[in-house]
């Protein structure tokens, strides 16, 4: 800093008047056609001085949902280009533009590492300067009716920028997060003007941007929206219309509304917003804009909507049947058709992906003419992570399916080979469906087996945390049944239904404590997983037991293999326990 | 000897910086403003202004106009036999202005500052400088039009310093600029503007509304009376300001039309281009880091400006009037001077110096990966920001895509589209890598150096080799080669032009030729005039021809009076 001001030959607390006599003074032997480099550095101090003089004049005014970031200081070999900070009023600095590039970017050393999340980086570059507007007015007021200019309005909009400001009338803070689980919320700042020495209509910011998002999602062609937006009177004010500008960008960027991209297009040319230097990434605006017309052309015009799309989830491109999706989406859910997208392969996850694109996982987002309840539940049934009845219900019917064409096939095959064998035919029929309905129920078990081991895992899995309507019956769960189990096998004289209960059991416990550990970030170079490694111990163990229990000799006969495999899952419990001990009673987390 | 010259699209002007301040020349006919316009007149010889633009109504198929919008393309004109670029037409405005320049001082002119649109881009400014040599002067610099007109402002601007806008609405162009004045430093904070945006815009607005009002059509019109009809709706546009209701009549094939309109009405069918007003001056105000009350005045130039809708715009945005005591029309002329006297290091400027900025965004394309992983390419990387001080000279570090890239392909865009698809290219440059490096070691550096004229020089360092490499801006078919200049200088010289001493003959002939087309009712009498005055000018008596001129004159001025 002190090199700008050591150049300029002045003291470091110079004000704006003496910076700019200097730098007239210095232009006279440093003119900038005959000298390009000096003159290059001089302007660079000058530039630099006269941001500080602004910064430290309305530093004390402002309040910190004003102040403007502190500008880095620059070193005269690559100076930033900056444009023309004028000294007095409190000056946000020039919207950076967030550093999205990961390659061909120009890198400067001090900058953090390029965000490859262009989102992120917006919102970052968002907190950092809440709105680029001088002061963000919620709630501001129109310039001068177009007919009859008064100066007088414009002057009381806000302290305007003489070159000693007032001290800025110490907004109201309400710093309302955004009504929006998933995603971090932007901060809206919402200043609330003093009372106006003279009474005049007020607007309403959010309102009116929120008015103007409307407009453009109704229009129905650019030509109405643009026409509308050069009728709108409030917008003729030049600070009204840049504060309406970034409002809107906020708001279509936490919650996109149907719009077609020609109305996006034309907003976001009304209100300046589309150029390089406007801090928006363009990437993110390509997206949303893409959001945007997705849901709008769901909405109004099934013709243009493409019969397919590709879409990128986790970076791999899905081709969705777009227009039969939607259809589909359209009505309430019936039996008959969800019974059959329900076996084909492939639909059910392209309703989930479609639904997941059009709507960023939040249902209520989605566009009005979808049905909430048909897209929530092709959105769980198809969801990969967690089970739901939705799932369950899909799966259902599918291993039905299965269950019954297999049985029919094979009874089928059966009763033919009986046929030929020359059979009596009440015995092919009484031979036919035995096999038929022990196939059928066998299938069917195997698959509720399935599914209920897996649900039991998903149970006993969740964190402690999770609201559970009998907390008690998850902890003691696995220690019961082991005590049945072990019982079981003890008194009931039921070694192999015992040892199926126990081994299993072990099995859960196992993945109970692996399932609930606190996530460590993973070490690059160790490629096994430690639920890898309980996997190979565990089936070590088993291997181990029961080549003991093959020894000849009876030397182990007196050590109850179920009994040790029971104290395994138990003292696994236990740890798990003893890991979550938190949250069985307040006095245990002290310790 | 150095004089300014605003090169305008309708009118162009000429003066020079003398010891008194500025002062413009008029021209062979006594006028300040020399009509934009060309024409070739049937035995050949070239005519520039006003009798040009007379012809424009007479002899529509051998006169051009508004030729400055078509710079830095290559677009060709057809006069007689051969084919004009823009910067032929331009340079045969110049070549008369100088004459008329030099008849004044009576010395020759070398140099000369010309004014362009400070939005004009790089292959305007060009054309502007080829036509600047295609007229036998040297193009000592080109300045922006408001900052020309600041200029001329600036001097009489209060000693204490002030901030303004320069709202320039020229015949074809608008430029904004936002400017401060402060210790004999005018200090250019931020120019934008609309290259094909001015005055005749208004025009062809009017036009269509009373072709649509009457059901006509362009092809309905023979060029004559088209001519005819342009012309009577431009007088329309410029009295519509002083009367709330107009009316024209006009000739179509065997019958006349009438048609009416009132400034309620014009103002609806100006609303879009009123709008298109609207962004530049929103996006230099936003530039410059101002509030509109921070502006101490709003100065109004060029000739456009006068209509009451631009008073209009700037009372609705910001909310106050705006301030016009200079000529609209001469401002930027004035200002011209004014900055060739800086130039010339006139004694009495040593006080003013003048820092400009550049217009436009200048940057290179990229690619950039989203957060699927997606490439995306076409996206613009600015190097130097717009309205950023000249000179200027900007580095910044590229990456390529790839590990064992071989070559970095840069190019240079200008603009302001955040996608280079929406952008104007400048060029071209390969830089070889060393592809046996990591990605992360081949980085390049580029530098853009943007100088006071507004000429860009592109280098580029691959940080590993160290070797510098540069840009030679690759031609384009908007710009003219240095051979080409050359050749086509020389047979422009091959024109025939008439004598300056001639030029007020013709221009009465060619004012009495279109009065002849204008009005059905004086044919006779303007038949017969015409035919005396063409006798006096075979009989070469210079007595006889001046005093014939003058009543000529007269009798038109009359007419014109009268109907």
């Amino acid at each position: 800093m002190n090199w700008a001001y050591a150049l300029l030959g002045i003291p470091a607390d110079a004000d704006a008047t003496t910076i700019k006599r200097a730098y007239a003074r210095l232009l006279r032997t440093t003119r900038p056609d005959e000298d390009a480099a000096a003159f290059q550095r001089l302007n660079t101090a000058y530039q630099l001085a006269l941001s500080q003089a602004g910064n430290r004049s309305t530093a004390p005014a402002a309040t910190s949902a004003v102040v403007a970031p502190a500008r880095e200081p620059v070193s005269t070999s690559a100076p930033t280009a900056s444009a023309h900070p004028i000294a007095a009023p409190p000056q946000p600095p020039k919207p950076s533009i967030p550093a999205p590039l990961e390659v061909l970017k120009p890198s400067t050393p001090s900058a953090p590492a390029p965000g490859t999340r262009p989102l992120e980086t917006l919102r970052r570059s968002e907190t950092s300067k809440p709105v680029p507007a001088p002061s963000p007015l919620e709630v501001l007021k129109p310039s001068a009716p177009p007919t009859a200019p008064a100066p007088r309005s414009l002057e009381t909009l806000r302290p305007s920028g003489t070159a000693k400001p007032t001290p800025a009338p110490a907004p109201l803070e309400v710093l309302k997060p955004a009504a929006h689980n998933t995603k971090p919320a932007t901060r809206q700042v919402e200043v609330l003007r003093p009372p106006a020495p003279k009474p005049a209509p007020q607007i309403n910011a959010k309102q009116l941007a929120e008015r103007v998002i409307r407009e453009a999602s109704h229009a129905e062609n650019p030509q109405t929206l643009s026409h509308w937006l050069d009728r709108c009177p409030e917008l003729w004010s030049f600070q009204v219309k840049q504060a309406i500008g970034q409002l809107m960008l906020q708001h279509l960027l936490r919650e996109p509304q149907p719009m077609a991209s020609a109305n996006l297009d034309v907003l976001l040319r009304f209100f300046d917003l589309d150029h390089v230097l406007s801090g928006v990434n363009p990437v993110t605006l390509e997206q949303l804009r893409n959001k945007q017309a997705m849901h709008w052309e769901v909405l109004n015009d099934q013709a243009s909507l493409a019969r397919r799309a590709r879409i990128f989830q986790n970076g791999r491109p899905h081709t969705l049947r777009v227009r039969e999706c939607i259809n589909l989406l359209k009505q309430p859910p019936r039996w008959r058709p969800t019974f059959v997208t329900a076996l084909t392969r492939d639909k059910p996850l392209h309703l989930a992906r479609l639904v997941y694109t059009l709507c960023n996982g939040n249902i209520e987002q989605l566009p009005s003419v979808i049905d909430r309840e048909h897209a929530r539940f092709w959105f769980r049934a198809a969801g990969a992570s967690g089970i739901h009845r939705e799932r369950i219900a899909i799966n259902a019917i599918r291993a039905f399916t299965i269950a019954l064409a297999c049985a029919m096939g094979i009874t089928a095959l059966t009763t033919l080979l009986s046929l030929q064998n020359g059979d009596s035919p009440s015995h092919i029929w009484g031979g036919g469906s035995r096999v038929f309905f022990a196939l059928f129920g066998g299938i069917l078990l195997i698959w509720a087996i399935f599914v209920g081991a897996a649900l039991i895992d998903q149970w006993q899995g969740q964190p402690e945390t999770t609201a559970s309507r009998k907390p008690w019956l998850r902890r003691l769960f696995i220690p019961v049944l082991s005590a049945l189990g072990l019982g079981l096998d003890y008194l009931g004289g039921a070694p192999i239904a015992a040892s199926v209960i126990v081994w299993s059991l072990m099995i859960l416990s196992v993945r109970r404590l692996t399932h609930r550990q606190p996530k460590r970030p993973k070490k690059p170079a160790f490629n096994f997983s430690p639920r890898a490694i309980a996997y190979l111990l565990l089936v070590g163990a088993v291997g181990v037991g029961n080549l003991v229990q093959q020894i000849p000799g009876g030397a182990f006969d007196g050590i109850p293999l179920l009994g040790v495999v029971s104290g395994v899952t138990l003292l696994v419990w236990g740890i798990d326990m003893w890991r979550h001990r938190a949250h069985l009673h307040p006095k245990l987390a002290r310790s | 000897m150095i004089v300014g010259i605003d090169l305008g699209t309708t009118h162009s002007l000429i003066g020079y910086f003398s010891d008194d301040g500025p002062k413009l020349f008029p021209n062979a006919l006594g006028e300040l403003l020399t009509p934009s316009v060309v024409s070739l007149d049937d035995d050949g010889h070239m005519i520039v202004g006003e009798a040009a633009r007379d012809r424009l109504i007479s002899h529509p198929q051998s006169t051009v106009a508004t030729f400055k919008r078509w710079m830095g393309t290559s677009r060709e004109t057809e006069l007689g036999r051969r084919m004009f670029r823009p910067e032929e037409l331009s340079a045969l405005v110049l070549r008369s202005l100088i004459a008329d320049a030099e008849a004044a001082l009576g010395e020759k002119v070398e140099e000369a500052v010309i004014s362009v649109p400070a939005y004009f881009s790089d292959a305007q400014r060009k054309a502007t400088r080829a036509a600047g040599e295609l007229a036998g002067i040297k193009v000592e610099r080109l300045i922006n039009e408001p900052t020309a007109a600041a200029l001329a402002y600036g001097l009489e601007a209060k000693p204490e310093g002030s901030r303004f806008l320069v709202f320039d609405l020229g015949g074809g162009t608008f430029d904004v600029s936002v400017l401060e004045t402060f210790e004999g430093v005018v200090e250019v904070h931020a120019s934008a503007g609309d290259n094909y945006l001015g005055g005749e815009d208004f025009l062809d607005v009017l036009e269509n509304a009373c072709l649509s009002d009457l059901k006509l059509h362009t092809g309905d019109f023979s060029p004559v009376e088209r001519g005819l009809l342009r012309r009577r709706l431009e007088v329309l546009k410029r009295t519509l300001s002083q009367q709330p209701e107009q009316r024209i009549d006009c000739l179509v094939g065997e019958r006349t039309i009438h048609w009416e309109i009132d400034q309620d009405r014009f103002l609806q069918l100006a609303e879009p281009l009123m709008q298109r007003m609207r962004a530049p001056l929103e996006r230099a105000l936003r530039d410059a880091r101002l509030q509109p009350e921070q502006l101490n005045e709003i100065v109004l130039v060029g000739g456009a400006s006068r209509m009451p809708l631009v008073s209009r715009l700037i009372a609705r945005m910001f909310g106050r009037l705006p301030l016009r005591h200079i000529n609209p029309d001469e401002a930027i002329a004035l200002g011209a001077c004014v900055a060739s006297g800086l130039k010339r290091r006139n004694v009495k400027l040593d006080e003013i110096i003048l820092t400009d900025v550049c217009p436009y965004t200048l940057g290179v394309e990229v690619g950039q990966k989203d957060e699927h992983g997606n490439l995306q390419n076409g996206l613009f990387s600015p190097i130097i920001q717009r309205n950023s001080v000249v000179p200027i000279s900007r580095e910044s570090n590229y990456y390529p895509m790839g590990e064992r890239q071989k070559v970095l392909t840069l190019k240079v865009y200008q603009g302001e589209s955040p996608l280079v698809a929406k952008n104007i290219k400048l060029g071209q440059l390969e830089v070889p890598l060393n592809p046996t490096l990591p990605r992360a070691d081949n980085g390049v550096k580029v530098r853009f150096t943007y100088d006071i004229n507004g000429v860009l020089q592109v280098e580029a360092t691959p940080m590993a080799s160290g070797t510098r490499y540069e840009l030679v801006l690759e031609q384009n078919p908007g710009i003219l080669s240095e051979a080409e200049i050359r050749a086509r200088l020389d047979s422009l010289s091959e024109l025939k032009i008439h004598p300056r001493s001639k030029q007020e003959n013709i221009a009465v002939l060619a004012r009495a030729e279109r009065l002849f087309e204008e009005h059905i009712v004086a044919r006779d009498a303007l038949r017969e005039w015409i035919g005396l005055f063409t006798q006096s000018l075979e009989s070469q008596d210079e007595r006889l021809i001046s005093d014939h001129r003058t009543r000529f004159s007269q009798a038109m001025d009359e007419l014109e009076r009268q109907l």
